[in-house]
């Protein structure tokens, strides 16, 4: 009768019972391993889920299962990650890691603009204090800077809500559709929500937080923010101005493509100049939300459908991608001096993220330049002055990154580091590595099935339920 | 009957001072207070629409956002009790260990 809600029900189970084992129990590790347990029941349980709506407000369709995928896949790698670095208080952060990957999955199936909210909070909430899980100066800093971002954003978010709701009279986003008209206050509202969301999404001139926070907090949770957290921002704006907000199109899309042109620029070139990796990643993490902003610009043309299937596609190998390369940040460590001679110091790791920094810069055949490739197709079969312009300046990017990458991969490689000794690479940060590396040789390698699913799964979410 | 525009004037007013609050106080504390501000001018909209229209959904939707509004001042103020303890100050603009 529940069947639906399975993968909530487990991630919820387990994380209550992480918090409650963390006072009884003397091994604390077995509380990272009960939560890797729960995340892979929870992905095995996706593919049994029945395909429905219930109460009107929470849908299981393809859609929401590509994203609970992306958003499990993700912390599995952040959870193996973690095993090494997190030594104290292990039950409080495996537990609001997976209290913020509850509201994630949860927010995966809201089309309700209430379950929405209160699942993006139950999502954002718990990563304010993983933000800061360190309690010293930096991690502070960087808990400090989330929060005030991220709850200005949600009071925009709820303000635009407030007003839509005002307009229509439902909270439902699929009876929307039908009520809203064109006129100043939707227009206004739907103002609101793209400033609420590109907050979320760390797109240029809402990205302030992003470097700093990502740089701040513990690197597994970097990981999970920029992968995870920041792709929530992508599908909230999918479901509720694709859906909802459709009568009113070409306004918001135009809003979209200006956002993009400026967010892909911006992070691409001010990465060029970072010496601290994990900033350089928040940068480059920047001008890959501007690729995928891209999709959302062409939502009002007639390649909708498959711009969506693009942006589902470029969100799940960028989560991959990202979160392994913060990952192997966790051996290597911060500074871009630490990278030198990692090829002898670290030679596992060293290899795997040069695999990761490949695909970022989109290099055939890994998954990267799949992603990459399906985004410059929609612009460029969408036309018009808007898609022919993305379209140069996504290529234009793309090369401009190869610098950033490619230095970190030459100072692996060539350059001559101070001592040569060689670094522990523990076995759990070394398979989430490989892990992730796997997922995207294989999806650059074998695309046509993961790219039919997604056409599927997009249009599977155009015509609701 | 006070006219429904009063009330959207209203909470778009009190959405400019929260605005307005947290982008020109550098105390955290504040801050706080302006996201409180922002927060309840959504529901003053909400509940001003929900009476106009005779639908009970707007009041619910400002219970849930009074509950999120309560668990992020929680956390706010536990985040303000850290950076105190490791600045020993609340002005934002002193806080500044990461720049570029």
């Amino acid at each position: 009768m529940v069947g639906y809600i399975v993968p909530e029900i487990i991630i919820g189970a387990f994380a209550s019972l992480i918090i409650l084992l963390n006072y009884t129990v003397t091994q604390r590790k077995i509380l990272g391993y009960l939560s890797l347990l729960a995340v892979a029941l929870a992905f095995v349980s996706l593919f049994k889920l029945p395909r429905m709506t219930a109460w009107g407000i929470y849908a299981v369709d393809d859609f929401a299962i590509v994203f609970k995928a992306v958003f499990l896949t993700v912390a599995f790698l952040v959870i193996l990650s973690s095993l090494k670095d997190i030594n104290k208080r292990e039950g409080e952060y495996y537990s609001l890691l997976l209290m913020s990957l509850m509201g994630m999955l949860l927010l995966a199936s809201s089309i309700d603009l209430l379950m929405l909210y209160v699942a993006l909070e139950l999502a954002t909430i718990p990563s304010f204090i993983l933000a800061g899980f360190f309690r010293d100066k930096q991690t502070s800093e960087a808990a400090m800077k989330y929060f005030v971002f991220a709850v200005v954003s949600s009071g925009l978010i709820v303000f635009g809500m407030s007003l839509l709701y005002g307009l229509t009279g439902t909270t439902n986003i699929y009876e929307m559709i039908n009520r809203l008209e064109l006129n100043t206050v939707s227009i206004l509202a739907s103002l609101f929500l793209v400033a609420g969301f590109a907050f979320k999404m760390a797109a240029f001139p809402f990205h302030a937080w992003a470097p700093d926070v990502y740089q701040g907090s513990p690197t597994p949770i970097s990981a999970f923010l920029s992968s995870a957290s920041k792709k929530m921002g992508f599908l909230a704006v999918l479901r509720i101005f694709y859906i909802a907000l459709s009568p009113i199109a070409n306004y918001w899309a135009l809003a979209f493509a200006i956002l993009a042109a400026l967010t892909m620029t911006y992070g691409n070139i001010v990465a060029l100049s970072q010496t601290n990796i994990k900033r350089m990643l928040a940068y480059s993490s920047i001008g890959h939300a501007g690729y995928i902003i891209i999709a959302l610009a062409l939502l009002n043309t007639k390649v909708a459908i498959f711009a969506i299937a693009a942006a589902l596609l470029h969100i799940l190998v960028h989560a991959v991608m990202k979160a392994g390369a913060f990952i192997a940040g966790i051996v290597a460590g911060e500074n871009i001096e630490d990278y030198k001679g990692l090829s002898k110091k670290a030679p596992i790791t060293a290899l795997m993220l040069t695999i990761l920094l490949l695909s970022l810069i989109g290099v055939p055949p890994l998954a990267g330049f799949l992603s990459k490739f399906y985004i410059l197709l929609s612009a460029i079969y969408a036309g018009g002055s808007v898609g022919y312009v993305l379209a140069v300046l996504l290529v234009v990017n793309s090369a401009i990154s190869i610098f950033y990458y490619g230095r970190i991969i030459s100072y692996m490689y060539w350059a001559k580091a101070e001592n040569e000794t060689k670094i522990n690479e523990p076995l759990s940060v070394t398979l989430a590595l490989i892990i992730a590396v796997i997922l995207v040789i294989v999806i650059g390698l074998y695309p046509s099935e993961i790219v039919n699913y997604l056409q599927k799964a997009a249009e599977s979410f155009v015509k609701g339920l | 009957m006070v006219p429904l525009s009063s009330y959207i004037m209203l909470s778009l007013i009190l959405f400019s001072i929260g605005v307005f609050g947290i982008l020109t106080t550098r105390n955290m504390i504040r801050i706080l207070m302006g996201v409180e501000i922002l927060l309840n001018s959504a529901n003053l909209n909400f509940i001003a629409f929900s009476r106009y229209m005779g639908d009970i959904t707007g009041n619910v939707f400002v219970l849930f956002t009074i509950i999120i509004a309560a668990a992020e001042a929680a956390v706010g103020l536990a985040i303000v009790m850290m950076i105190y303890r490791n600045y020993l100050t609340l002005n934002v603009g002193k806080i500044k260990e990461m720049r570029w």
